[in-house]
């Protein structure tokens, strides 16, 4: 077995045998199930994923980071979102060469979304603006900005940075590199979507073959055959997508980020109609796993913005 | 100035007056604003709120304002002691209550829902005609409105197992429907269980179809007045919604309730066809809260647009000229449907089916185009989102009305008339 098996091994079963259980309570904040997520990552060191071996990390591809995030992503968005989070503030200080403290725990702005994006227990923020690369530590964020809660992503904090946030300049990224790094996280944020997507489509396919309407249990009906086809096609289009971006351009990685945001999107929303009323209230998973897909769709300036962006800088 | 020039003057200056597709009288027009008023200066500041901590606390002020207005009342007819006429109902239809349930929509459509279930459970004892029902019950509620203590309605169909089932014949036929009605001497005796319903946790006067013979299933459905305060009667789990939280929607538990034969609404047997009529009634409604709640996340689109100085950029432009154009069309077959009486089934549907898509559609883009902004919990946007998607599915879930659409729309199912011709 080599490595990446080994670590999509451990993360697979960590999903199914806590993550999945955690995740309810991890929506409502609850510190001791993001403690337990915290420590996971320290066991597996998957907390430094992207960091290259010769630093002390495990140097994961990205198509290996897009499988973590993805099968991460399919029990809790907010998880992942927030690892994601962490991975891109690894990105930036790697890029500007500066050391990541193996203990520590970043967040980012400017990359996966305007705010700060992050678990509870965060450290430090890395924050791009306009190339300018800033690092705000987590207390003065907890004690000087503005706390928002999002429609998804429940259980993450999310800081809206104001400007007595005293910051420590890190460098500047050049223009290049800010547009690949953001590409990256972009395209990571996608597997998320993925990930999130699928696991509302195994749900939905679950009560399909469970509910009975109409005579009979309702995935024997041709609309709900149809529903979920396309559910499945759509799923497996945006995987492919993000998996085919992963080793490719800024260009691919963005477009792939755009429409799986947008397919997912659309199968969450199938997921909800396909359990009908249960689909709507939250002790069915599936209104979360929507709320969590619109929320990623939208993210920094949502996917119609992205497509646009796309062909817009092309001509630049 | 020629009078040709009088004439093109006239056509060039008079492009943006659009006439409705019928004109509204006066006093529905004045009771429109009024509640627009009320909505924006009253409701809209607590929304946030109601939100949050919606099964908490149930809104009883709103409730008592919007009675004072009339809104509990105004389907109710004047022998009743209500604001409406019967014959109104022919002449528009449903029209002048909804349009009032969408106003309250653009703000909140949790708290339209509040009125809406409220009117639904009205209907049935409505539509039936049943005078001595009209008597018991019409005038309980305008009385209740009239002393300041208002009375609330709901209508429950749905079951555990039973939930498109109660809005389709051909699931119904063979659907398990539980509820179920044994008659006594001078009174029923009802156990089961229906979910989901809106406004069951605080009304009084609900209206509840159920079997009276296991064997005939939906040939015996008949509709019964149940009381709050009945013994055996409960109000189960209230449920936590993803969206529309203003309004709770609740599980009723029947437990050997003793209902008088005079809760029955019409006649034994006539639930069915009283179920059908009262959805095909109160489907269309439903595309105004749908709508309501769509303009209400484009103006919010809007607003976001102008201060970020986007507002003049033609691609900006495009795209709410894209989402307008969807509401308006989507906004012109609602209206038609819900002035439409005695209500056309597959016009009905169209009207609730096609609204509640566009609406989905609309509000998900606006969240998209706000970006971050757009998923920001208090921005109303995103609440928006979140209580639209229910109008996708209560009242029968859209793939229920494509159902519904074909088989009665001229031409699509065999049995009916040739297809349409325009
Ligand atoms: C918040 C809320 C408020 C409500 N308020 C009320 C109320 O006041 N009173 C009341 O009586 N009910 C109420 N309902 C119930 C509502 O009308 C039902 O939820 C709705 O009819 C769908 O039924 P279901 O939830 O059982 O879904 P199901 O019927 O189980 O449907 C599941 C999926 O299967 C599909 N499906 C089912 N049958 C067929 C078929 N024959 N062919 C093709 N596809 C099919 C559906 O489209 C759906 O996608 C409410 C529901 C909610 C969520």
């Amino acid at each position: 077995m080599n490595l990446y098996q080994q670590i999509a091994g451990a993360v697979e079963s960590f999903v199914k045998r806590e993550l999945t259980e955690l995740s309810a309570d991890m929506e409502k904040g609850d510190v001791d199930a993001w403690e337990r997520c915290r420590k996971w990552l320290h066991e597996t060191v998957l907390h430094l994923a992207p960091l290259s071996e010769e630093h002390g990390g495990v140097g994961l591809g990205e198509q290996e980071l897009c499988g973590v995030l993805l099968e991460l992503g399919k029990a809790s968005a907010s998880f992942a979102v927030a690892l994601l989070s962490h991975y891109a503030g690894i990105y930036v200080l790697q890029s500007l060469n500066v050391t990541v403290d193996r203990n520590m725990f970043y967040a980012s702005a400017g990359l996966l979304s305007h705010h700060v994006i992050a678990a509870p227990f965060i450290h430090n923020a890395v924050v791009v603006e306009a190339g300018r690369v800033e690092l705000v530590t987590g207390d003065q964020l907890r004690e000087r900005s503005n706390q928002v809660a999002l429609l998804g992503l429940q259980g993450c904090s999310v800081f809206v940075t104001t400007s007595d946030v005293h910051a420590k300049e890190l460098g500047e990224l050049n223009l290049h590199e800010q547009k690949h790094i953001y590409a990256r996280v972009q395209n990571l944020l996608a597997a998320v979507a993925v990930g999130n997507a699928m696991d509302a489509l195994r749900i939905a396919e679950g009560y399909a073959n469970e509910r009975y309407q109409g005579g009979d249990v309702i995935i024997r009906h041709g609309i709900v055959q149809e529903i979920l086809g396309r559910m499945k096609a759509k799923v497996l289009l945006s995987e492919a997508g993000v998996l085919k971006a992963a080793a490719g351009g800024t260009e691919d990685k963005l477009m792939a980020r755009a429409l799986a945001a947008v397919l997912c999107e659309e199968v969450c929303v199938d997921a909800v109609q396909l359990l009908g009323g249960y689909g709507y209230m939250k002790d069915y998973v599936v209104e979360r796993k929507l709320r969590d897909a619109k929320t990623i769709a939208a993210l920094d300036r949502g996917s119609t913005a992205l497509f646009k962006q796309v062909i817009e800088e092309k001509l630049l | 100035m020629s009078l040709r020039d009088k004439l093109l003057n006239f056509l060039y200056t008079h492009r943006g007056f659009i006439k409705d597709p019928c004109r509204l009288p006066r006093h529905v027009e004045k009771k429109r604003q009024e509640v627009r008023h009320w909505a924006e200066e009253e409701i809209l500041p607590v929304v946030e709120e109601l939100d949050r901590r919606a099964k908490e606390e149930f809104p009883w002020e709103i409730v008592r304002k919007g009675a004072e207005i009339g809104l509990l009342t105004d389907l109710i007819p004047r022998t009743f002691g209500g604001g409406g006429r019967l014959l109104d109902f022919f002449r528009h239809g449903t029209l002048h209550g909804a349009l009032i349930i969408e106003e309250l929509s653009k703000v909140c459509p949790g708290v339209a829902v509040i009125f809406g279930a409220h009117m639904l459970g009205l209907l049935p004892i409505l539509l039936s005609m049943d005078f001595k029902a009209g008597r018991r019950f019409l005038s309980r509620v305008t009385d209740a409105a009239r002393s300041g203590k208002p009375e609330l309605c709901a209508f429950a169909i749905t079951e555990p197992a039973a939930g498109s089932d109660a809005e389709d014949t051909h699931g119904a036929r063979r659907a398990k429907l539980l509820t179920y009605a044994k008659k006594k001497d001078g009174y029923y005796v009802l156990n089961g269980r229906k979910c989901f319903i809106s406004n069951g946790s605080v009304a009084s006067i609900i209206t509840v179809f159920a079997a009276t013979d296991k064997e005939k299933g939906i040939d015996s459905w008949t509709c019964f007045v149940v009381e709050r305060g009945m013994k055996g009667f409960s109000v189960g789990r209230i449920e936590d919604k993803m969206g529309q939280r203003a309004s709770p929607a609740a599980e009723l538990i029947f437990e050997d309730v003793k209902v008088p034969s005079a809760n029955r609404v019409g006649r034994e047997g006539e639930g069915w066809k009283l179920n059908l009529l009262t959805l095909d009634t109160s489907r269309p409604p439903v595309g105004f809260i749908a709508l309501g709640a769509a303009q209400h996340a484009v103006r919010k689109g809007l607003e976001y647009a102008e201060k970020e100085g986007l507002l003049r950029d033609r691609h900006v432009q495009h795209i709410f000229a894209d989402m307008l154009m969807k509401i308006e069309a989507a906004r012109t077959v609602v209206w038609r449907a819900c002035s439409t009486f005695p209500p056309v089934s597959w016009l009905s549907a169209t009207a609730k089916c096609f609204a509640s898509d566009v609406a989905m559609d609309v509000c998900s883009r606006v969240v998209d185009f706000m970006g971050d902004e757009g998923v920001k919990v208090g921005n109303e946007v995103e609440k928006a989102f979140r209580d639209v998607k229910l109008t996708q599915i209560y009242e029968g879930t859209n793939q229920i009305q494509r159902l519904s659409f074909a088989e009665d729309y001229p031409g699509l199912n065999r049995k009916n008339k040739p297809f349409r011709v325009f």
